[in-house]
């Protein structure tokens, strides 16, 4: 093995966008490009899934460690601060902590865990397995309209929405759309994320239009 | 470069631009706006190519998709594409064509032998010729092909990209003639989301080669004022260059958008093409009428081309086909293109006209032009081989069968030719859309919808301009408000005029001086070679389905998917049958309409796009440490990790001796993992697994099989109890979908009662598991846990911090060594990874990939589900019955019970020695008995796994054999092609460490 592979490493946290070394635009905006991709590298993600019929008490309880009332119309999301949670089927929620300290994802499943003791339910922290990639930009919508077979038009699709579909031809991804700029955030398998980037990429570039990586915040 | 034929006084091509182009080599000069045909017929160039069967000399027939025989091969090299319609490709400069199914040249082609044999291809010649004897055929097939092909694919990789979308809309409109447009428009007014796509590079369709008006102005200005209203509306997308080209379930369409093609300087940023795949609410079909050729003898001569089409040349390119003009025609529409020719100073040295009468609107004024026409005549003959020179006209019999009295010839330099409108309903067909038969116009039109469809204009059979107006209007109005938007006031319809083409006879074969098949031939198909005298043939031999004839006689099939040939086609089946056209049928049309390169299928899913990677958080480590890869499921797994030279086998040898002797580490974080949690898990998973899990305490794992409800091995891996009610559950890595789908399909359907909730945490942790005598020193030095074998035993798992960060640490163990599985949160894998190797630089660590875990694992006759099992082998055939409870039910159970599943002479799982420890057995190798001199032989097994190991200092390999649990010692023989033989001998499938100390230790 070379030396230089056996030194520590600079930190101990990586993120998944790290293996792509990616050129982030250090200044503000998008400066013209048609669409901005933000690499989010760290967030708190928690998985939660409970039948809210069968444990009517887990709604409160969501709600007390959160401040946040579970969504429970299909495909919407509810956020507040920092903290937003999507709805990803029935029984089965997301929460996302918009905070990059490697506890967030820890802290809040410990939170939940407590607070639905007793009840049939299951919290699981799964900020790891999933990378998040902002998408905001004029063209956003063109361009992700080559990557997933969804309508993104804003009739179909608005603020506050939470979408799961086929992204290419290999792995399934959720859409949030958070405003009408509009922006995005796409939630991704982990091991997917230079998949998910470089397709989005060359889809910029089939759209004929230009791509910004902006920084997180 | 003098364009004789071009027209100055008439046209849309732009005169102040020409373009310079090469055909077959030679310069010639165009003008923007011109296609390739227009501009060869501007530099009076009929004859483009030879036919795909018999090679004859073949010219340009239509002006548009519907173009039989102008197929060519535009540029060469990588961006060369074969077969494109001349008449659809826009000219641009610098651009290169060539003829195609010519060798040198159209003018002189080899091929053109095929003509002298042509009573050698009848129709079906090839399931007649070539079925004897059968293992030939590949060899005729090659010769077939190559003598017939038409155009060359390149054979180097594509410099362009192609782009692919998803596109939603309200209202798609497939046509942008006048319904088209109409149509859009009033979609539009209601503010739906409209596409309207066209594959013209300007709208207007049918108006651009007309010269009519639209409220007493040039019809253009009409198209001009529409589409500019349209591009105010903002949900209204506007795709010229864009053809329609298939129609599948719910409203699914595939529209194909050139971008490039028509530029001389292709931009490197640009798209060369876009496939757009269209999820419409509504479809508005306005896809026009393909004129169709009269069927005479010798009707695909150079020169014969479909009066639409010069008309077209006239009035859009301002082209001259020629300057003495034949009309044949059947109806009156005809000579209508016969009046602007003759505007533009082409001579009309006659209308032949098949009618008995010659009659209606356009006759009439053809007749005050002075145009001589001849009523009820046939074409006796037809002059000139690579160019017509005349046409030789005779009085038709009074039954239309046959030719009577004097003929006459007439000279001229091209001939018009009109057999009536077929609408072009190949999308309506390709939803599925039911036709109907019409008989006044001899033609199908649309009859039912089956999808949320309407069709406008030509395509259903509406012949005049306002009426096609009209019907665009309301279509697009209707469309609109079926998808959910206000009524639109349609407002009245712009005032043009309304001829359709009728009177018309219906003569499906004109006769000639001999009779069909004799001398000369009366060509349906023009693209596949079938003539009048085939389809006879087909129905001679008994094949009386019209889709047994399409096959037999290939007409209407390939490409062209009977553009201009399928109702002349029907008509003469059957004439022939005696049977009305509805009784006889209409095979279906397929998408798609036009052909369409494989690069836009592909769009942007090659290249390194085409399958996805999936990567572990510490794949850039194994990049650099020069890893070689393998593919497990999706993801890239190292395979090995060679130094400097060394080969995979030396690489894989010293890996696994390093690991038995020291110590080595695999990246595992590939495996699936399933946190299943609730107060029935510990029951579901007696369910799912073969085994008992009751006892299985907070802190200890255990082994698990998995079977399908047939018994068979589904997956395996080990689970562990986090705490009560909570495990984490581990699959194999290319398990990990279809084991989360099948436990929530059981949990979902099956088993609703069980409280127990699943989620995937497959790419939460990094994995590293350390493996070797030397692992737990090494381990020790980072971490907090106690690795003592008192306080950690085997098949355990504690938790604390590895390298300084939060680990859980299983002792479980794949390699068969005393091992460790580190499990850290993804973030912190590399870290984890290369604290690792840099302390354990003094233990001399070494990396390890997928092959050396294989060896390893192969040592101790561990399985792995997909090599030894392959969806047939039960957990008795591997010999780990103990391992299914009789004490509970579980998934696959009662099938273990069929008589089958206990023959003692089922493929059993046994390890196997080469007699020769330097030989190692292929995978994949059968194994006899009995060996015989040459197969057959008895085949009683086959070879599943096969090493050599460094560490037993020879070969060995695992294997399925009958009856092989009570085989051990016996002999087995893997015939081997080439004739060698390697014997070996059956023995139990446990080669290293039998008693499990190091395991354990």
């Amino acid at each position: 093995m070379p030396d230089s592979m056996m030194t520590t490493a600079a930190s101990l946290r990586h993120s998944p966008f790290d293996p792509l070394h990616l050129a982030v635009r250090t200044q503000d905006g998008l400066q013209g490009a048609g669409i901005g991709l933000i690499p989010r590298d760290f967030r708190g993600l928690v998985t939660l899934r409970v039948d809210l019929d069968r444990e009517p008490t887990a709604r409160q309880a969501v709600t007390d460690a959160t401040g946040l009332d579970l969504p429970t119309a299909p495909n919407t999301a509810a956020s507040q601060d920092r903290l937003s949670v999507l709805w990803l089927g029935p029984d089965e929620w997301l929460f996302v902590v918009d905070d990059p300290a490697p506890d967030a994802g820890a802290d809040l499943q410990t939170k939940l865990t407590g607070l639905l003791e007793g009840v049939f339910a299951q919290v699981v922290d799964v900020s790891g397995a999933q990378a998040a990639i902002g998408v905001t930009g004029p063209d956003a919508r063109e361009v992700l309209e080559r990557a997933v077979p969804l309508d993104m038009h804003p009739r179909s699709f608005q603020p506050g929405q939470v979408k799961h579909t086929l992204f290419g031809r290999h792995t399934g991804v959720s859409l949030h759309l958070k405003d009408d700029q509009p922006t995005l955030d796409l939630y991704c398998r982990r091991s997917f994320t230079g998949y998910v980037w470089r397709y989005l990429e060359d889809c910029a570039k089939g759209a004929e239009t230009t791509l910004a990586v902006l920084a997180d915040r | 470069m003098a364009q004789t034929y071009r027209l100055q006084d008439r046209g849309r091509v732009d005169l102040e631009r020409p373009i310079d182009f090469t055909f077959n080599g030679k310069r010639y000069r165009g003008y923007a706006g011109d296609t390739v045909a227009s501009a060869l017929l501007a530099n009076g160039i009929h004859l483009v190519g030879r036919s795909f069967k018999y090679h004859r000399p073949r010219g340009i027939l239509g002006a548009g998709a519907e173009e039989p025989n102008a197929l060519l091969q535009v540029e060469s090299g990588p961006r060369t594409l074969p077969n494109v319609r001349a008449t659809q490709a826009e000219l641009y400069d610098g651009m290169a064509v060539t003829s195609v199914n010519a060798w040198p040249g159209p003018d002189t082609d080899v091929g053109a032998v095929n003509q002298l044999f042509a009573k050698l291809f009848p129709a079906g010649f090839y399931y007649k010729t070539f079925m004897w004897p059968g293992k030939a055929w590949p060899y005729y097939e090659k010769v077939i092909r190559h003598a017939a092909g038409l155009g060359k694919a390149p054979t180097d990789p594509d410099p362009d990209f192609y782009d692919k979308r998803y596109a939603h809309c309200d209202v798609l409109v497939a046509g942008g003639g006048p319904a088209g447009l109409a149509a859009a428009l009033t979609a539009a007014r209601s503010g739906a989301r409209v596409v309207l796509a066209d594959e013209n590079p300007e709208f207007g369709g049918s108006l651009l080669s007309a010269r009519e008006t639209i409220d007493g102005k040039p019809a253009i200005d009409w198209v001009q004022a529409t589409l500019d209203e349209l591009r105010g509306h903002p949900e209204v997308r506007i795709l010229p260059r864009t053809i329609v080209f298939g129609y599948y379930d719910h409203n699914w369409i595939d529209l194909l958008e050139s971008r490039t093609d028509h530029l001389s300087r292709k931009p490197d940023d640009r798209p060369r093409q876009r496939m757009w795949k269209v999820r419409a609410q509504e479809v508005v079909l306005a896809t026009g009428a393909i004129e169709r050729p009269l069927v005479f003898v010798d009707n695909d001569r150079p020169g014969i081309m479909l009066a639409s089409a010069a008309r077209s040349y006239v009035n859009r390119y301002g082209v001259k086909p020629g300057n003495r003009c034949v009309l044949v025609t059947n109806n009156d529409g005809a000579y209508q293109a016969a009046l602007d020719m003759q505007d533009a100073g082409i001579e009309i040295a006659a209308a032949i006209d098949v009618r008995a009468e010659a009659t209606g609107p356009f006759t009439e004024r053809a007749k005050q032009a002075g145009i001589r026409i001849l009523p009820n005549h046939g074409v006796a003959a037809v002059d000139g081989a690579k160019r017509v020179r005349a046409i030789k006209a005779q009085p038709l019999a009074a039954d239309g069968e046959r030719l009577t009295g004097a003929s006459r010839k007439i000279a001229c330099d091209f001939v018009a030719s009109s057999g009536g409108w077929n609408p072009t309903v190949h999308l309506f067909s390709q939803s599925r859309g039911k036709l109907r038969f019409d008989a006044e116009t001899a033609a199908f039109v649309p009859d039912r919808s089956v999808q949320r469809a309407r069709s406008a204009g030509c395509c259903q059979g509406t012949w005049g301009l306002m009426g096609c107006l009209k019907d665009g209007l309301a279509a697009g109005a209707e469309a609109a408000k079926a998808a959910g938007f206000p009524d639109t006031k349609a407002g009245s319809t712009p005032k043009a005029s309304d001829d359709g083409f009728l009177p018309a006879r219906w003569l499906w074969t004109v006769p000639g001086e001999q009779p069909v098949g004799h001398k000369g031939k009366h060509f349906v198909d023009y693209q596949n070679d079938v003539t009048a005298a085939d389809l006879l043939l087909a129905i001679r031999e008994g094949y009386t389905s019209i889709e047994h004839v399409k096959r037999y006689t290939t007409t209407g099939m390939a490409t062209d998917q009977g553009k201009t040939s399928n109702v002349n086609a029907l008509g003469i089946v059957s004439q022939a049958r005696g049977l009305p056209i509805p009784e006889i049928g209409t095979t279906t049309f397929r998408p798609p309409y036009t052909p369409v390169t494989f690069g836009a299928w592909g769009g942007r899913d090659v290249g390194d796009l085409f399958d996805a990677e999936r990567h572990s958080p510490m794949h850039a480590w194994h990049v650099r440490a020069g890893a070689a890869f393998e593919n497990v499921g999706l993801w890239k797994r190292p395979w090995y990790y060679p130094i400097g030279n060394e080969s995979m086998h030396d690489a894989v040898q010293r890996e696994s001796k390093a690991t038995r002797d020291s110590v080595g580490i695999l990246d595992a974080t590939t495996l699936g993992r399933i946190d299943v949690q609730g107060p029935d898990a510990v029951e579901f998973l007696n369910r799912v697994y073969t085994n008992g899990w009751k006892t299985l305490k907070p802190g200890m794992a255990r082994y698990g099989l998995m079977l399908g409800e047939d018994g068979m091995v589904m997956d395996d891996g080990v689970t562990a109890c986090l705490r009560e009610n909570h495990y984490l559950m581990h699959t194999t890595s290319g398990g990990a979908g279809d084991v989360l789908a099948h436990l929530e399909e059981y949990l979902q359907t099956e088993w609703p009662e069980l409280r127990v909730y699943l989620t995937t945490v497959t790419e939460q942790y990094a994995t590293a598991a350390l493996a070797g005598p030397n692992a737990r020193k090494l381990l020790q030095e980072v971490t907090d846990i106690d690795l003592s074998p008192e306080a950690f035993p085997f098949m355990t798992f504690r938790e604390g911090t590895v390298a300084g960060v939060p680990a859980r640490v299983f002792r479980i163990s794949f390699s068969g060594d005393l091992s460790f599985e580190i499990n850290v949160h993804a973030d912190h894998g590399l870290h984890m990874w290369q604290t690792l190797m840099s302390v354990g630089e003094k233990y001399d660590i070494t990396p390890y990939g997928t092959e050396t875990m294989h060896v390893l694992r192969a040592e101790k006759g561990f399985i792995i589900v997909g090599q030894e099992t392959d969806g047939t082998v039960t957990p008795i055939d591997l010999g780990m019955d103990k391992l299914c409870s009789s004490k509970k039910d579980f998934i696959g159970k009662r099938s273990l019970a069929r008589p089958d599943m206990l023959d003692p002479q089922r493929k059993q799982f046994v390890g196997l020695l080469p007699d020769d420890p330097e030989e190692v057995l292929e995978e994949g190798a059968q194994l006899v008995e009995v060996l015989k001199d040459a197969p057959p032989m008895d085949m009683v097994g086959h070879v599943s796994s096969s090493y050599m190991s460094p560490n037993l200092g020879r070969s060995f390999a695992l294997a399925l054999v009958e009856g092989g649990l009570h085989k051990h010692g016996q002999k087995v023989f893997a015939p081997m092609p080439g004739g060698k033989t390697i014997a070996c001998t059956i023995t139990n499938p446990v080669f290293f460490d039998p008693e499990g100390e190091r395991l354990r230790a």
